[in-house]
């Protein structure tokens, strides 16, 4: 299936988009980092189909609605809240902010570890796809998105001015618009003489610029 | 919304230059959550932490301790008096005195929910919590860090870092002199790599064991100053354990090891009763050579300064022949070839050791 083809197919996405959100827990259960709040899950999502190309994992989707500080995937937090509600996923607790705003905080459910287990066992794809959340749920948290996500104006592709409020961001890598991977990859290349894994190395790197750029912006 | 296009869209040109300019000392040496990894960051935040308070004329008032357990989030659930901290180890310059806390990554955790003072306490909690045989770094004093890669009370021995601030060299000389100081401390010894030491057999993996062992010993000795990786690939192989300096500085040399142990016996796997079988002196010989050409070409590949194949030697008698033969393909091709002689037994050490003539 192409690209094309898969971003057209929307039932299809919401059983990969299921799947990634249940590995982000896990991996985030298993590493300590667990509830994730909703935006922290978004920006995590959405750094992970950034980078899922330095792990050879295509994408779930290659655009995100630029709207906020944060990138925020609507009809995929429909997808969370349905996984939370089938006990999959639970919600720890929530804070409820100004003018009806709330963000819920996720774990893993009593259903979730178990699926969890049998998704890795029998997919190649899904270990590559928990490798990445892995490497990038040590590279965020404890650093910058324990404390802030708001990623937008700093981020490669979510910050670009030729992007305005409103407008899609789109990085599908046929309009080399991936920009976060670029940066990723510049960084790889400057540090080659340390011989860095393209993989890990690129996501922590991009992550290592993120959070020395919030707290230049800051 | 500040935003900005340079060369990479939205991203801050002169933080990625950053980045550029100071990432060589955060190049990972393993995956995020493996026991290398783990110890490896630990060890280094650890490390800064004493520097910090020596630089600042401090003393450790009680020792900091971290376990590692692969998945926190479980342990977490078990005991739930221990509170979660996110941000734990993410500086150097916390105030970490008196922690006993767990983990699978670098930074973050869970710790346990008061001080503790002193080593019995720290003791007692590990065991409470089922932690005595989680690998575990901790930091004594500003001077002494401690790593038990099997636990507190796990069979093998600890790791003692001293920290000072005195320079730390990492060039070949320096690299062999730890290589031959891990020989002496650590695989000098009649126990733990062998199965039967009467029969000659070795633990299943010996090679995994002594390689595992040597990457710890070498973290101590360099992770301030150098990665020190296992397994990295290169080319169509993977090298055994690589020294790579991230300081900059032109003295600085880097190095691949490829490790071979030499053995007079298969050790049997399936039927741990049935007769090992010989393994021959010129399977010996191709087995070392093979490790010569091994690390010239991973070492040519990445152009490292340095090659070493370090012979780990289980075979009785102390045999000089292997050596004998290698020397001449490890001259031809640069490789500084090292056998280090396995005793079976104290007798052995003594009789290798203290010769009657």
């Amino acid at each position: 299936m192409t690209l094309i083809q898969r971003e057209a197919s929307p039932l299809q996405d919401e059983g990969i988009w299921k799947a990634w959100i249940l590995i982000c827990l896990a991996e985030s259960d298993r590493i300590g980092a667990a509830p994730l709040s909703a935006t922290q899950l978004h920006v995590t999502l959405y750094l992970a189909n950034t980078l899922a190309a330095l792990f050879s994992i295509n994408r779930v989707r290659g655009r995100v609605l630029k709207r906020g500080v944060f990138p925020f995937y609507p009809d995929v937090q429909r997808e969370i809240d349905r996984l939370a509600f089938s006990s999959v996923l639970e919600i720890e607790h929530v804070d409820f902010g100004a003018r009806g705003h709330m963000n819920a905080h996720y774990a893993l459910g009593s259903g979730g570890a178990a699926i969890h287990r049998s998704l890795l066992a029998h997919s190649p794809e899904a270990m590559r796809t928990a490798k990445l959340f892995r490497e990038l749920i040590s590279a965020c948290f404890g650093r910058f998105l324990s404390t802030n996500s708001a990623i937008g104006p700093i981020d490669a592709n979510y910050g670009s001015n030729f992007v305005l409020e409103g407008e899609v961001v789109d990085f599908s890598e046929w309009t080399d618009e991936n920009k976060n991977l670029e940066v990723a990859r510049y960084l790889i290349d400057r540090l080659r003489a340390m011989r860095p894994h393209a993989d890990r190395d690129g996501v922590r790197l991009y992550c290592d610029y993120l959070d020395k750029a919030l707290a230049t912006a800051e | 919304m500040s935003q900005s296009s340079g060369r990479f869209g939205g991203a801050l040109d002169a933080v990625v230059e950053q980045v550029a300019e100071s990432a060589a000392s955060s190049i990972s040496v393993a995956d995020a959550c493996t026991l290398e990894s783990f110890l490896d960051g630990w060890s280094r935040t650890l490390t800064e932490h004493a520097r910090y308070l020596r630089c600042n004329g401090a003393s450790l008032q009680a020792p900091i301790v971290v376990a590692y357990v692969e998945e926190v989030g479980e342990f977490a659930r078990q005991h739930p008096t221990w509170e979660r901290r996110a941000m734990l180890g993410a500086s150097y310059r916390d105030t970490f005195t008196g922690i006993l806390a767990v983990g699978t990554a670098s930074v973050g955790g869970y710790v346990y929910p008061q001080r503790l003072p002193e080593t019995q306490a720290i003791e007692t909690e590990l065991s409470v919590a089922g932690l005595l045989g989680a690998p575990t770094v901790a930091l004594m004093s500003e001077t002494k860090l401690l790593i038990w890669p099997d636990g507190v009370n796990g069979d093998r021995n600890f790791f003692e870092r001293d920290l000072n601030d005195g320079p730390i060299v990492i060039d070949l000389d320096a690299i062999d002199r730890v290589l031959q100081r891990f020989y002496e401390d650590r695989a000098r010894q009649n126990t733990k790599w062998w199965k039967n030491a009467s029969l000659r057999t070795t633990i299943e993996r010996p090679e995994a064991a002594v390689q595992d062992e040597l990457w710890l010993f070498l973290a101590g000795a360099f992770s301030e100053v150098a990665r020190i990786r296992k397994e990295d690939v290169s080319g169509n192989g993977r090298s055994d354990i690589t020294v790579l300096p991230f300081r900059g500085i032109s003295q600085d040399q880097s190095a691949v090891l490829e490790l071979k142990t030499l053995r007079d016996v298969r050790t049997p796997t399936k039927n741990p009763d049935a007769t090992p079988a010989k393994i021959s002196q010129q399977e010996n010989i191709e087995w070392a050579c093979s490790g010569v050409q091994q690390t010239a070409a991973y070492r040519d590949h990445e152009k490292l300064d340095g090659a070493f194949l370090c012979l780990y030697d289980f075979c009785a008698g102390n045999p000089t022949v292997v050596e004998g033969v290698v020397a001449p393909h490890a001259q031809k091709y640069n490789v500084l070839s090292r056998r280090y002689w396995i005793t079976a037994s104290h007798e052995e050490h003594r009789q290798d050791r203290y010769p009657l003539d």
